[in-house]
């Protein structure tokens, strides 16, 4: 019991970022947002005119930022779980905080892109695409709000430096739900905004 | 005059975005969300399942009646 048999090291070399059970809930997600995709595309499929006609009238440009906007959010993210692993009590909670900038962007841009939906009149009950468009979209945007909770909480709670092994783990937990946000946009972009 | 796009063009594209973006979503798993250095069930499952919501995406897309 004393030392580990030889064969097991590789497998034990491996490691599981953060808590396991937040893996559960990514998985739960992707399976959702996997049947979210395929409908998308199911009924796009039955109605390819409406579906190219309404994507015409989203803007592409604050998509395109709003891409943009996460991967950097994503990046930030794991360069701070990169920097806490090297001990950088600077730099960790200021990615965090350039990562909750990037979401608040992310936020504002949505909230404008909404509006400007809204004040052309087009709604959920527009038709089929908007529907999906509102619903998906606005799934996502819950997620966002949820991680830029879990973002200010890490700046916060990074703040005091010093990082064992445990607050590593709790960093990587709140990272890896982040950069599901980021995952789920880089494809609602491609189905909602690019495709034709 | 006559430069609009094909349907042919358009299924080439969009079969196209689909691929890059889920080449991205493979990035974003295996480095950001360090995937590449978990066990193995986690590192294939993620990339199996990019794979093939990849490949349903493609299907779907294509099945569309112009």
């Amino acid at each position: 019991m004393s030392s580990p048999p030889a064969a097991t090291f590789r497998e034990s070399n491996a490691h599981i970022p953060g808590e396991e059970g937040i893996w559960i809930l990514i998985f739960g997600d992707l399976v959702v947002f996997s049947l979210f995709f395929s409908i998308f595309l199911y009924y796009r499929g039955r109605n390819v005119e409406l579906f190219d006609a309404s994507q015409a009238h989203l803007n592409q440009e604050l998509g395109a930022i709003n891409t943009l906007l996460m991967l950097s959010s994503s990046w930030f993210v794991a360069t701070a779980v990169q920097a806490a692993r090297k001990n950088l009590a600077r730099l960790t909670p200021l990615c965090f905080m350039m990562a909750l900038a990037c979401g608040v962007a992310f936020g504002v841009v949505k909230v404008l892109e909404y509006a400007e939906k809204i004040r052309a009149g087009i709604t959920l009950n527009t038709n089929d695409f908007y529907m999906y468009y509102f619903v998906f979209t606005g799934i996502h945007f819950l997620h966002v709000l949820i991680g830029m909770g879990v973002l200010s909480v890490l700046a916060v709670y990074t703040r005091a430096g010093r990082f064992d092994a445990s607050s590593i783990r709790h960093l990587e937990t709140g990272a890896s739900f982040w950069h599901l946000v980021d995952l789920l946009w880089i494809v609602l972009f491609a189905l909602l905004y690019l495709i034709k | 005059m006559g430069q609009g796009l094909g349907i042919a063009d358009l299924r080439y594209a969009g079969i196209a975005i689909l691929i890059v973006t889920f080449v991205k979503v493979r990035f974003v798993m295996l480095e950001f969300m360090e995937l590449r250095s978990a066990p193995a069930f986690m590192r294939l499952g993620a990339q199996v399942w990019a794979a093939v919501i990849c490949v349903i995406l493609i299907v779907l897309f294509l099945n569309a009646s112009h």
